[in-house]
């Protein structure tokens, strides 16, 4: 606790909190919000002191983290120093997310429905054409030479195509995170099956197992730990090529709340949207974290 | 028991060659293999490093096939691996993402298809039980010593019951109380089945000298390339190994044994 209080972001910390309690020169909206925020960071880290638990590389980052703010309030809202239409301040952002919580929300619901249907298609195709793939050599034969192929082509380069191409914006996005995903997961598996321990493989060989015993207790459970550690990459792209894509012609969704409001120059919307879309996934990564430790117990 | 018809052996390596390719070409690791091997045989193969046992037991078992000759077992060619026969390497035999109790029950469930849950469950923990390691069943292998590891992998060969155990120097990770433990085992196994209509034929790689002795009937000394030497052991069962090491006999095949690796100009472990 001691520690916690004498380090430099409670510091940083408790300035950050004056300075904007404080009246500056740039007219704002209620910093209500924005101080809530501020405070539940540094509550939640006093907090986690107050646990005993004390992380540098937590307080590294809060210490980055309160810097930086600190930049932003004092720059912006009190001196006023930067431009009022690109900069705006951390006050009206932060304002942003009660102002507009139901079309964020919303925005939230429809980005995820279209990214977890693309990752779950993707994925399952991927993982099942590089089971397949990864087994029969045949198939790896034929398939493993287009996928050298077409896998570094970035997905961006064909979004507008398939959004044109498909019928309806929807199905687009979610074809274009599953073309996004299929051929990484796709290629992960085939190197992992052709990469497998010798003496594991033959150990399963000399088991006899047919078929469908080689490919759902063997293979699966051999690769499944390499695609569950792939899923943050995974994740971080597919959330890319989406917003991408609900750029181009959405009518909902993350993407297109910071599109739309960056045609009216909104920056201030711009601005909050940019830092919602890095907290949800934040979430989703940290929510795959809990899966691999819950669904791995092996490693 | 039957005799087999045709004076045939139950186990036949007929001129067997093999290799691998390697950068001058292709390099042999046998050449003209000729063994035969009998119905509840215990064969205990030795030699040095890279003389080839390791490639003798997964031609055997059918993990490769022989690229000249042939290998038969009750006169059928052996082409792939089949139940009649399981395999137990030095180390790396388990499926790290199954508990101990799972791959166990994973070979039973394989050798014996149709057989309850139940059935399976108690019979893995039979298995366990012999080699003490009941106790680790939802432990996953990543969290045993290597020694418990190759515990669990003998008992889920046991647990299978094959004909034919192929084993690759499988007690060589276990600790030495442990091992003259798996070792009374093994051969208590063997005997056992020996009495009943299906014996077991036991295959049995080693370089320990003390465990070639203790456990073979006949120990082929496997010299670079598929040369051998045989030399049989008529010691009497049921042998205890602490009786047996001291005695005259023992010393005499040990002593045996040991020129053939000096004269190799090997140093025996």
């Amino acid at each position: 606790m001691k520690k916690a209080i004498c380090s430099l972001p409670f510091f940083l910390w408790v300035i950050l909190v004056f300075l904007i309690l404080m009246p500056g020169k740039r007219e704002t909206e209620s910093c209500t919000v924005f101080l809530i925020v501020v405070c539940t960071l540094g509550g939640l880290w006093i907090l986690r002191c107050f646990q005993g638990k004390f992380i540098e590389t937590l307080h590294d980052i809060l210490t980055l983290v309160f810097v930086l703010l600190l930049i932003w309030e004092l720059f912006c809202t009190k001196l006023d120093m930067a431009h009022p239409v690109l900069v705006p301040s951390p006050e009206n952002v932060f304002q942003v997310f009660v102002t507009q919580r139901r079309l964020m929300v919303t925005g939230i619901f429809s980005s995820m429905e279209l990214l977890l249907a693309g990752m779950i298609l993707g994925l399952t195709l991927g993982v099942g054409f590089g089971i397949a793939a990864g087994w029969i050599p045949r198939l790896n034969r034929m398939l493993f030479p287009i996928a050298r192929v077409i896998s570094p082509i970035p997905p961006i380069i064909y979004t507008p195509y398939v959004v044109a191409l498909m019928p309806s914006f929807r199905s687009a996005s979610v074809a274009v995170v599953v073309l996004g995903i299929f051929w990484p997961a796709f290629m992960n598996t085939v190197l992992r099956v052709t990469g497998m321990e010798k003496k594991l493989l033959d150990s399963a060989r000399a088991l006899c197992p047919n078929t469908w015993t080689m490919l759902s207790r063997i293979l699966f459970p051999y690769v499944w730990p390499g695609i569950i550690r792939n899923l943050r990459v995974t994740l971080s792209t597919s959330f890319l090529i989406l917003t991408m894509a609900e750029m181009m012609g959405a009518s909902s969704g993350l993407g297109y709340f910071i599109k739309n409001y960056s045609d009216y120059a909104n920056y201030t919307n711009v601005a909050a949207g940019i830092i919602l879309v890095g907290a949800v996934v934040s979430i989703l990564n940290m929510g795959i974290g809990l899966l691999e430790r819950r669904l791995i117990k092996w490693k | 028991m039957k005799k087999i018809i045709n004076d045939m052996s139950y186990i036949e390596f007929n001129h067997v060659s093999f290799g691998y390719p390697s950068r001058n070409g292709h390099e042999e690791i046998i050449r003209d293999f000729s063994l035969k091997i009998e119905k509840g045989e215990f064969l205990v193969v030795i030699g040095q490093s890279g003389c080839g046992k390791s490639t003798l037991l997964s031609l055997l078992e059918g993990l490769i096939l022989p690229q000249k000759g042939s290998i038969t077992i009750e006169g059928k060619e052996v082409t792939g691996p089949d139940l009649r026969k399981s395999i137990i390497f030095q180390h790396d035999s388990l499926f790290p993402w199954m508990t101990v109790e799972k791959n166990v029950r994973f070979g039973i469930r394989q050798a014996r298809s149709g057989i309850s849950r139940r059935e399976e469950k108690e019979q893995a923990y039979q298995a366990l039980l012999q080699v003490g390691m009941e106790k680790e069943g939802s432990k996953y292998p990543g969290e045993l010593s290597g020694g418990m590891q190759q515990r669990t992998a003998i008992a889920r060969t046991f647990a299978m019951d094959s004909d034919i155990f192929l084993m690759d120097e499988p007690f060589g990770a276990v600790d030495p109380r442990r091992r003259t433990m798996l070792q009374e085992l093994l051969v208590s196994l063997w005997q056992k089945k020996e009495k009943e209509v299906r014996p077991k034929t036991v295959i049995f790689v080693t370089h320990d000298i003390d465990e070639a002795v203790f456990l073979g009937d006949r120990i082929l000394y496997l010299r670079k390339k598929g040369q051998y030497e045989e030399v049989k052991v008529p010691l009497q069962r049921p042998r205890k190994i602490g009786e047996l090491t001291g005695s005259q006999c023992f010393c005499s095949f040990r002593k045996i044994i040991t020129e053939l690796f000096e004269e190799e100009g090997g140093v025996t472990e």
